[in-house]
C-alpha cells in the first residue's frame, strides 16, 4: 500500500503528522468491495459456495432450470455432515469474504484515522477491546459448534 | 491540562468513546453470528436483500470517508474553502445513506407482492400477456388480486376491498365460497398463497438466467419466506438484520448531525482543525463498522 502523498497538498501544516495518499487508498477499498460482492453475485449465479443448508423454498421444478438449488439440496443431503459443509465451498467463501472485509476495516482504521501514525501507546489502548473482540467470538463459538450436530 | 500520550485530549477522549463503541458492536456482531451460524436453514440473503442497492450505499459510505479525511487535509493545510466544501460533501454523502437504508426499509417491510405488481405488470404489457378479466389463466389472477388489494391499507376502504379480493379469489374456485362478510385473516392467507402460486406460474415462463425470470424466482423466494413482508418480528434474521443495520443507520445519522454543527462552528471560525479531526475519526469508526456489517449480513 502506497502512503504517498498527494502532491498539491501541504502535507506538514499545522504540526500534524503524516497524509497518506487517500485517494489510492480509496481506489483499494472499491476494488476490494467490488470483489467482495462479486463472491455472492458469482454464487447466485453459478451456485458456487452455497450454503448447504439454505432452503431451496419454492419448490426445483417449478422452475424450467432451477438446477442448482435442486442439485445443493440434493448434494446436502446426501452428504455426511462435514463433508456436506465443505464440498460446498461455502466455508471459503465464509473465509474469504471475512478476510476481505477484515483487510478493509484494517485499511479505514490505519490509514484514514491514522492509526498508523498515532503511535504506539494509542494502538496499546486499543489492542484491549480488539483482543476482546476477538475473545467474544472465540468464546461463543463453542455455542455454535454445540449445535450443529443436531443442525448439519 | 497536558495531552496524555502525546494525543491532544479531545482527540484521547473521542477515541475511549470509540473504545465503548467497539465493544457496542462487538456484542451485537458477536450475538448474529452465534444465532446466524447456529440456525439452520438461514435464508440466502441474496433472495431476500437488495444486495446491489446496499452495495452502492457501501461505496457512498467510502466515498464520504475520502471526503472526511480530505476535509481535513486541507484544513491542515490552512484552506478552510475547500474544507468545507468537502465536509458538505462528507454531509450529503452521509444523508443519502441514511435516505437508501429507509427506501430500502421501505420496501422489505412491504408485501413481496407490492414489488411484484411493479415488475409483473410491465412484464406481462411487453410480452403481451394482457390481464383479462375472469380468464382464469395464471399470469391474469395475481396482478388482478394484488390490484384488488392495494387499498387495503386504508381503514374506510378495507372491507370493501376485502369482500372484492374475497370475490375474486374465488372466482373458478369452488372450494372458495362467497360470503359478504369474509374473515381478513383467511382472505390474506389465501392472497399470500396465490400470489406465490401465480409467481411460480409465471416464472416458469421466463428462462431462470433472463433479467425477467430472476426477478420472479427472486420474488417468488421472498413472498414464500416473507409473505406478510420483511418485518423485524418474522424471524432471527429479520429481527438482528434490523437491529444491526438500525443501529448502525442510527449511528450515521448521528454523525450527520454532528457533521453539520461542526460545519457550522468551522464555517464562524468557533471550530477548528481538531474539531475535524476528532469527528472525522467518529465517522470513519461508521464507516468502519458499516464495513464488517455489509460483509456478514448482506453478503455470508
Amino acid at each position: 500500500m502506497t502512503t504517498a502523498t498527494a502532491a498539491s497538498i501541504p502535507t506538514h501544516a499545522s504540526g500534524h503528522s503524516h497524509h497518506p495518499n487517500y485517494i489510492a487508498i480509496f481506489i483499494w477499498l472499491v476494488i476490494l468491495t467490488f470483489i467482495e460482492v462479486s463472491i455472492p453475485e458469482l454464487v447466485h449465479i453459478k451456485g458456487v459456495g452455497h450454503d448447504p443448508m439454505t432452503p431451496s423454498v419454492l419448490a426445483p421444478d417449478a422452475y424450467q432450470g432451477a438446477d442448482v438449488d435442486k442439485n445443493v439440496q440434493q448434494a446436502a443431503l446426501a452428504m455426511a455432515p462435514t463433508e456436506r459443509f465443505q464440498a460446498s465451498g461455502w466455508a471459503m467463501r465464509i473465509g474469504v469474504l471475512a478476510v476481505l472485509a477484515l483487510i478493509k476495516a484494517a485499511m479505514v482504521g490505519a490509514y484514514f484515522m491514522h492509526l498508523r501514525f498515532d503511535g504506539w501507546k494509542l494502538n496499546m489502548i486499543l489492542a484491549a477491546p480488539t483482543a476482546l473482540f476477538v475473545f467474544i467470538i472465540i468464546m461463543l463459538t463453542p455455542d455454535i459448534a454445540w449445535q450443529w450436530p443436531q443442525l448439519y | 491540562m497536558p495531552p496524555a500520550i502525546g494525543l491532544p485530549n479531545v482527540k484521547l477522549c473521542m477515541w475511549l468513546f470509540l473504545v465503548s463503541e467497539v465493544m457496542f458492536f462487538a456484542g451485537l456482531i458477536g450475538a448474529y453470528i452465534v444465532i446466524r451460524f447456529g440456525t439452520a436453514g438461514w435464508p440466502n440473503p441474496y433472495d431476500i436483500l437488495a444486495v446491489r442497492i446496499t452495495a452502492f450505499n457501501t461505496f457512498l459510505l467510502i466515498c464520504s470517508s475520502v471526503t472526511m479525511v480530505k476535509a481535513f487535509q486541507w484544513s491542515d493545510a490552512g484552506d478552510r474553502g475547500r474544507a468545507m466544501k468537502f465536509l458538505t460533501a462528507t454531509i450529503f454523502g452521509g444523508a443519502l445513506f441514511v435516505g437508501i437504508q429507509v427506501y430500502e426499509y421501505r420496501h422489505l417491510l412491504h408485501a413481496p407482492s407490492h414489488t411484484l405488481l411493479e415488475n409483473v405488470e410491465d412484464m406481462m404489457a411487453e410480452r403481451g400477456l394482457a390481464v383479462e378479466e375472469g380468464s382464469g389463466h395464471a399470469t391474469a389472477v395475481g396482478p388482478q388480486i394484488i390490484l384488488a388489494s392495494m387499498g387495503q391499507s386504508e381503514e374506510a376502504k378495507q372491507n370493501e376491498q376485502l369482500i372484492k379480493l374475497h370475490d375474486l379469489l374465488a372466482e373458478g374456485r369452488p372450494d372458495i365460497k362467497k360470503t359478504a362478510a369474509p374473515s381478513k385473516l383467511e382472505v390474506v392467507k389465501e392472497w399470500d398463497r396465490r400470489v406465490l402460486e401465480e409467481t411460480i406460474a409465471l416464472a416458469a415462463l421466463f428462462p431462470a438466467d433472463s433479467k425477467e425470470g430472476s426477478a420472479l424466482r427472486t420474488i417468488g423466494r421472498h413472498q414464500n419466506l416473507y409473505p406478510e413482508g420483511f418485518v423485524p418480528s418474522r424471524d432471527n434474521f429479520t429481527s438482528t438484520f434490523y437491529i444491526m443495520t438500525g443501529f448502525h443507520g442510527f449511528h450515521v445519522f448521528g454523525g450527520v448531525v454532528a457533521l453539520i454543527a461542526i460545519l457550522a462552528l468551522y464555517a464562524v471560525r468557533k471550530a477548528g482543525t481538531m474539531a475535524i479531526e476528532v469527528v472525522g475519526l467518529y465517522w470513519h469508526f461508521v464507516d468502519l463498522v458499516w464495513i464488517i456489517l455489509f460483509t456478514i449480513v448482506y453478503l455470508m
